[in-house]
């Protein structure tokens, strides 16, 4: 059973959609000689081909425009974008036309896109290289915003977004591209859009969070639990479709929350999160729902660290909660 | 009158039909008329009129084959008409229809017709070109020897999808007619775009070009199929700057008027029987009634998730509540 990084499960199920379904296309900036700047389609256009895995122009309209249009022909592309802070010269072509072919054409023209692309922090990249954007993608109707964790979600998870037909946003955690590595069978398997994993369970309060933050929770719970307070641990992996059901299944036995992302705290998704839970879970609640985000500043060059959540915010969000 | 495609095409006589080609553009001044008179009385929104643009519609679709993909902007829908669909699914899109094929999701001006090959409208301005582009890319991938042609004006010519569309199209050298329609309005097209000629833009991507008087309709029969059968042969893709002055209908008129025949009774044995059928089905439309409540939560997704069913199923409590329009 080989162990792989993020890298080589994205590498994994890319190459096993190129083999498996000659509809699957690999394309954007520097994926096809150079192998992706991340390495991610590496040796991939040496396998499949010129025709199958291509270089595009640096042009994420022309990208995301040009896979629009290879869907409603019937293909199955899988564009990436570079770096997610590189999305917005294709927010238009994604909100506008992507998320809404196949409501206004009654159903005539579906739009199964799968847009690929890392996110978040924590690389010393600077604004224009960490920023998290899954808050405006889960606001479009139409979309599917996917967020694995770790290699084996990554591969799971891409390899079921590339069957969906619909457009998928799937949020690559750049930060642990590499340094979250998992032992598994890259032998084709599907993990379900929707379904949130339990990747702990506890009884004092439930931390809900995904992406890279998913690996400081892990640490957060790891001290909750040196200090006698026992968290549950959820993990996303999809933000749409949501899984309401875990989600509240685990505040009904805790009574406590705290929601966990990098991107910025106004409109983030976690609000969204507090939302659902207030309207459906308020009688359980313990104490007020608290969110470890990221602030409401662009996102600094030198002080990443302090803007980021990590274990620390989380543990005393948590601790919080308990002592409320 | 005929039109000789070049390239690997095996050489075709295209004869233009002058007669068909005069039907069709009476047709979409009966259409456009008829749209009119729904906006004025509020069953139609934005829906513009393809009047002055005609020669560039009908003339350029017959020098294409039905299996080629038609990329329009608000002022192209009758095309689909054109490649056969019913006047009565056409109107039934223009007004929301309950029975409409986008079941009322979709404005007025933004018809689809996948039968047709005509992919779904957007009221945005240049966006389509780079889609009309994917669709060429698909086609290269599949050795499909299809084409694709986009009509557009200078609104959208002026937008960066326009650039990314024709960028992409001369890198990848697709099988896709970029078909320009100016506006007939010089000074408001010199608004717009910075150089006079728009075929001189083919250049710096590495693409073909030609001009065309949209009020010739042999002129633009016999270039679009230079550009079609160059896009089928490999050769690429080709910008179509359609000048757009005079008007295409008068012009086409005076040739057949000279050819002998009753132009006046052309017109009202396509244009008569076209109104009567256009309100009788405007009648019918009107009497189905809007669509189903739910039918707003379709086609979000190719099925609904928790949260629209949720949604969804509030909304009915709710509208069932309030049925009779009061609060007990």
């Amino acid at each position: 059973m080989p162990r792989m990084n993020i890298i080589q499960a994205v590498n994994a199920a890319l190459d096993h959609a190129l083999s498996e379904d000659e509809d699957v296309f690999v394309f954007g900036e520097d994926v096809g000689k150079f192998g992706g700047v991340f390495r991610a389609t590496d040796g991939l256009q040496d396998k499949h081909g010129e025709g199958r895995v291509f270089d595009t122009p640096l042009s994420e309209s022309g990208i995301v425009g040009t896979a629009i249009g290879m869907a409603i022909y019937g293909l199955k592309p899988v564009p990436e974008i570079q770096f997610s802070d590189f999305i917005y010269p294709a927010f238009d072509q994604i909100v506008s036309e992507m998320a809404k072919f196949r409501y206004r054409s009654g159903g005539q023209y579906p739009c199964g896109v799968t847009i690929r692309t890392p996110f978040g922090g924590g690389i010393r990249g600077g604004h224009y290289h960490s920023q998290s954007p899954e808050a405006y993608f889960a606001h479009t109707a139409g979309l599917k915003v996917v967020v694995p964790s770790d290699p084996y979600t990554a591969y799971g998870l891409l390899l079921a977004s590339i069957d969906d037909p619909d457009p998928v946003i799937f949020l690559e955690p750049k930060r642990v591209y590499r340094a979250s590595r998992a032992d598994f069978e890259p032998n084709g398997f599907r993990l379900p859009l929707g379904k949130a994993a339990v990747d702990r369970e506890g009884t004092d309060v439930t931390v809900i969070t995904y992406g890279a933050m998913l690996h400081e929770a892990r640490k957060a719970c790891d001290l909750l639990a040196e200090n006698n307070i026992s968290a549950e641990l959820i993990d996303l992996r999809s933000l749409v479709p949501l899984d309401e059901e875990t989600i509240l299944t685990s505040v009904e036995k805790t009574g406590r929350v705290v929601i966990v992302h990098e991107a910025a705290r106004t409109c983030g998704f976690g609000g969204e999160l507090a939302a659902i839970i207030s309207e459906k879970a308020l009688l359980h609640l313990e104490a007020p729902i608290l969110r470890v985000t990221g602030y409401d500043t662009p996102f600094p060059y030198t002080l990443e660290n302090q803007y980021l959540p990590d274990a620390f915010k989380i543990f005393e969000a948590a601790e919080t909660t308990v002592d409320f | 009158m005929s039109v000789q495609s070049v390239g690997d095409e095996p050489m075709t006589t295209h004869d233009l039909d002058l007669r068909s080609l005069h039907a069709s553009m009476v047709r979409s001044r009966v259409l456009d008329d008829f749209s009119g008179e729904l906006a004025r009385r509020g069953m139609v929104s934005l829906a513009p009129a393809a009047t002055g643009r005609e020669g560039h519609h009908f003339a350029a679709m017959s020098a294409l084959r039905p299996s080629d993909w038609l990329f329009g902007d608000l002022r192209s829908s009758a095309s689909m008409i054109e490649r056969g669909v019913s006047v009565r699914h056409w109107l039934a899109q223009r007004m929301g229809a309950a029975s409409s094929a986008h079941g009322g999701h979709a404005s007025s001006a933004e018809v689809t017709a996948k039968e047709a090959n005509v992919v779904s409208v957007s009221s945005l301005m240049g966006t389509q070109l780079v889609h009309a582009v994917g669709v060429a890319m698909g086609m290269k991938a599949r050795n499909d020897d299809s084409v694709v042609l986009a009509w557009y004006g200078p609104a959208a010519a002026a937008t960066g999808d326009a650039h990314n569309a024709m960028n992409f199209a001369g890198v990848y050298s697709l099988p896709v007619i970029f078909y320009y329609c100016s506006s007939g309005d010089p000074a408001a097209d010199a608004l717009r775009l910075g150089g006079e000629s728009y075929a001189d833009r083919a250049e710096g991507y590495g693409i073909a070009s030609a001009t065309v008087d949209g009020s010739d309709v042999s002129g633009i029969a016999v270039e679009v199929a230079q550009a079609a059968a160059r896009a089928r042969s490999g050769g690429g893709a080709t910008i179509i700057d359609g000048r757009t002055g005079g008007d295409p209908l008068a012009a086409l008129e005076a040739r057949l008027t000279a050819q002998g025949l009753d132009v006046a009774a052309l017109r009202r044995s396509v244009a008569t029987p076209l109104s009567q059928e256009l309100r009788d089905a405007a009648t019918a439309l009107q009497a189905e009634g809007p669509p189903q409540v739910a039918t707003l939560f379709e086609h979000v997704f190719e099925a609904l998730d928790a949260r629209l069913i949720e949604q969804r199923d509030s909304l009915l409590r709710h509208l069932k509540r309030f049925s009779d329009g009061t609060v007990d």
